[in-house]
């Protein structure tokens, strides 16, 4: 996995908790905690600082992924501005994620192994504010794209209700998210 | 106890030492992002791009300096057949083979870079004329020994070129197209050749580019013309056939001769089209005479068939295309062959050619005498014609050697049954003293110069 996840977790925990906190973290999940956002780390490092973490806050590891990616995306709008200004929400967003976002992220991070997104809009009078997402990646952190999702709808200020009907972490192959926009007012 | 002051610095430099260890990682991260960029990841050579940078520190140091520089593009022959034979792998090891032998041939100063393919380049600085001579000979060594492919000893030759610049040449780009210019003329040269740039051959490029283009499109324009010359019995004088020359008529003017395009549409593989044009347009030219009086009716035409024609697998069908398009039978042809396209690869030709008699054509060596055939393959091949060589005919009548290389040649022609032909008669006297020796047919300006299409009507009318 990219230093970069790494470095997002060591922020968002260092500034919502504590520096304190982070030194613990390290501690009880038995790494040295050095991370640069080029480089690549073994998958079973954020496995474990993420079971430190849900230790720490009292949550279960899904919670504390999704906690992670939410509070995640101002870190991410501040480091990589481009990728959000160029939409007007969430939507064109969230489609620009496949061929956009994550061809740039490529670019930047060589080697960098990203989920595949598809997506699909339901036909009918819902067509214009659900999106269905499908998700699918050989690390199953759905959690954490839903997190993304959260904060990214905090970003463009425009409300996302968001339902999860199938998960990879519950055996099926994919999992499906269905978002439905609420421009708010 | 715990002292909340202490725990902080720990903790501070904790935080130190993990940034301190992920700047590191950054740097060597950094670091190999530039190798990857400006290496040959196969070889670990120098890449085009560091290639080029070396070069133009090398260069500015030369300017500033006065001392002479050179670089070196070296190409492997046949590596495309190693590939395709052995497959990439052999290929790569090839390839990592001939990085370190380059490498080990020059000094640690000089860079040897990889620019793609089988291509690659050397920058060799602080050369004089005995150092110029030295690296050629280390990078040809390098070369000459055999290499192991697959475990068994391959000789894989190469050809380089080199230029040297005394800081008269500021740009590297320039400098490698001048390598590349060397590199193509020493691989005309055959196998491990190399050549050094000379300024000619700037232009000498440019102009063989141009005139490839041209004779493409000549192609296309039908810009070719042909023009015939008389093939007579001795003594006499009389027409017995006549040899299709190609000419090319520019459109801006002026007619080239064969001497200056044939080479250049022998490269190109264009002889294939326009050698099949020439034949299929003599025979056109050849039947209307031949139709029009009875007399020219045991007239034989001689067309040049040039190698690769004879190797094309159509051979066959284009030569009775011809022939049956204008109801010509087949003894009428004789396809001229050199001596020395023949003797390239004796066994195939022979193999092609005995495919063309089959069909009743007749066959003629062209410029005999020049290109080493030996006696015991003049009897294998299928030929019915010899024509001497006008360098032979030149002498015939001044030097008593002339004469008897001549008067050989007509006794190894008698002894074969074939029918012998003097190319290149001019004067009188070759004419007296090739009959006195018993040649029966020749050719040359003596009897007449080639003639255009008019010409050659006038002179079948007249004779």
């Amino acid at each position: 996995m990219k230093g970069i996840i790494f470095n997002l977790l060591e922020e968002v925990v260092t500034t919502h908790i504590s520096e304190k906190t982070w030194d613990e973290i390290l501690e009880s999940a038995v790494v040295d905690g050095a991370y640069t956002s080029l480089g690549n780390y073994p998958d079973e490092e954020f496995a474990s600082l993420l079971g430190a973490v849900s230790r720490q806050c009292g949550k279960s590891e899904r919670e504390a992924l999704k906690w992670f990616g939410q509070l995640a995306m101002p870190c991410l709008a501040k480091r990589y501005p481009e990728f959000f200004t160029a939409h007007t929400g969430m939507r064109s967003f969230l489609l620009s994620l496949n061929d956009v976002i994550h061809a740039e992220v490529r670019k930047l991070y060589p080697g960098a192994e990203v989920p595949v997104f598809d997506f699909e809009t339901p036909v009918g009078a819902a067509a214009h504010d659900t999106l269905i997402m499908h998700y699918r990646s050989r690390r199953r952190l759905c959690p954490l794209a839903e997190g993304f999702i959260a904060g990214a709808s905090e970003q463009f200020a425009e409300a996302v209700a968001v339902t999860q009907s199938s998960c990879m972490l519950d055996g099926a192959d994919e999992c499906l998210f269905v978002c439905r926009f609420e421009k708010r007012a | 106890m715990v002292d909340p002051a202490r725990d902080e610095i720990e903790r501070w430099r904790r935080k130190y030492e993990r940034e301190h260890k992920a700047r590191m990682q950054a740097e060597e991260i950094a670091e190999r992002f530039t190798r990857d960029a400006l290496h040959d990841p196969l070889t670990g050579l120098a890449n085009r791009a560091l290639f080029l940078d070396r070069l133009q520190h090398a260069l500015a140091a030369t300017g500033r300096h006065r001392t002479p520089l050179a670089t070196v593009v070296l190409d492997l022959d046949g590596f495309k057949e190693i590939n395709d034979s052995f497959g990439h792998e052999v290929g790569d090891e090839l390839l990592c083979a001939v990085a370190k032998r380059l490498t080990e041939a020059v000094r640690s100063i000089d860079t040897v870079a990889r620019l793609g393919g089988d291509e690659f380049a050397l920058v060799i600085e602080d050369v004089d004329e005995a150092g110029k001579e030295i690296a050629i000979e280390r990078v040809k060594r390098a070369l000459a020994a055999p290499f192991l492919i697959r475990g068994q000893p391959r000789q894989v030759g190469g050809s380089f070129g080199m230029v040297l610049s005394r800081g008269n040449i500021d740009s590297p780009t320039d400098m490698l197209r001048r390598a590349d210019m060397a590199m193509y003329a020493a691989k005309r040269e055959g196998k491990l050749g190399h050549a050094i740039f000379e300024t000619g051959m700037h232009t000498a490029m440019v102009f063989r580019l141009e005139m490839k283009s041209a004779l493409q499109q000549a192609l296309t324009e039908k810009e070719f013309i042909l023009h015939y010359q008389p093939i007579v019995e001795l003594p006499g004088g009389r027409i017995t056939g006549m040899e299709a020359l190609v000419r090319w008529n520019r459109q801006d003017g002026g007619i080239v001769g064969p001497m200056e395009f044939i080479p250049l549409a022998e490269e190109t593989g264009m002889i294939v089209p326009l050698g099949w044009w020439v034949l299929d347009e003599s025979c056109r030219q050849f039947s209307d005479w031949r139709f029009r009086e009875s007399k020219h009716k045991e007239l034989s035409l001689h067309v040049n068939l040039s190698p690769q024609q004879l190797h094309d697998p159509q051979a066959a069908a284009q030569v009775l295309d011809a022939l049956s398009r204008y109801g010509l039978s087949t003894e009428r042809l004789v396809l001229e062959l050199t001596e020395t396209s023949i003797m390239q690869d004796v066994e195939s030709s022979l193999v092609a050619m005995e495919k063309l008699t089959a069909l009743g054509v007749r066959m003629s060596i062209d410029d005999f005498g020049t290109g080493y055939s030996s006696l015991s393959y003049l009897q294998k091949l299928p030929v019915s014609v010899l024509k001497i060589d006008k360098s032979f005919v030149d002498t015939v009548a001044e030097s008593k050697e002339g004469a008897a290389l001549v008067r050989a040649i007509i006794g190894v022609g008698a002894a074969l049954e074939l029918q012998v032909v003097a190319e290149g008669v001019e004067r009188v006297e070759q004419v007296g003293r090739l009959q006195a020796l018993n040649c029966r047919y020749a050719q040359g300006y003596f009897f007449s110069r080639p003639l255009d299409t008019t010409a050659m009507s006038e002179y079948l009318t007249s004779g």
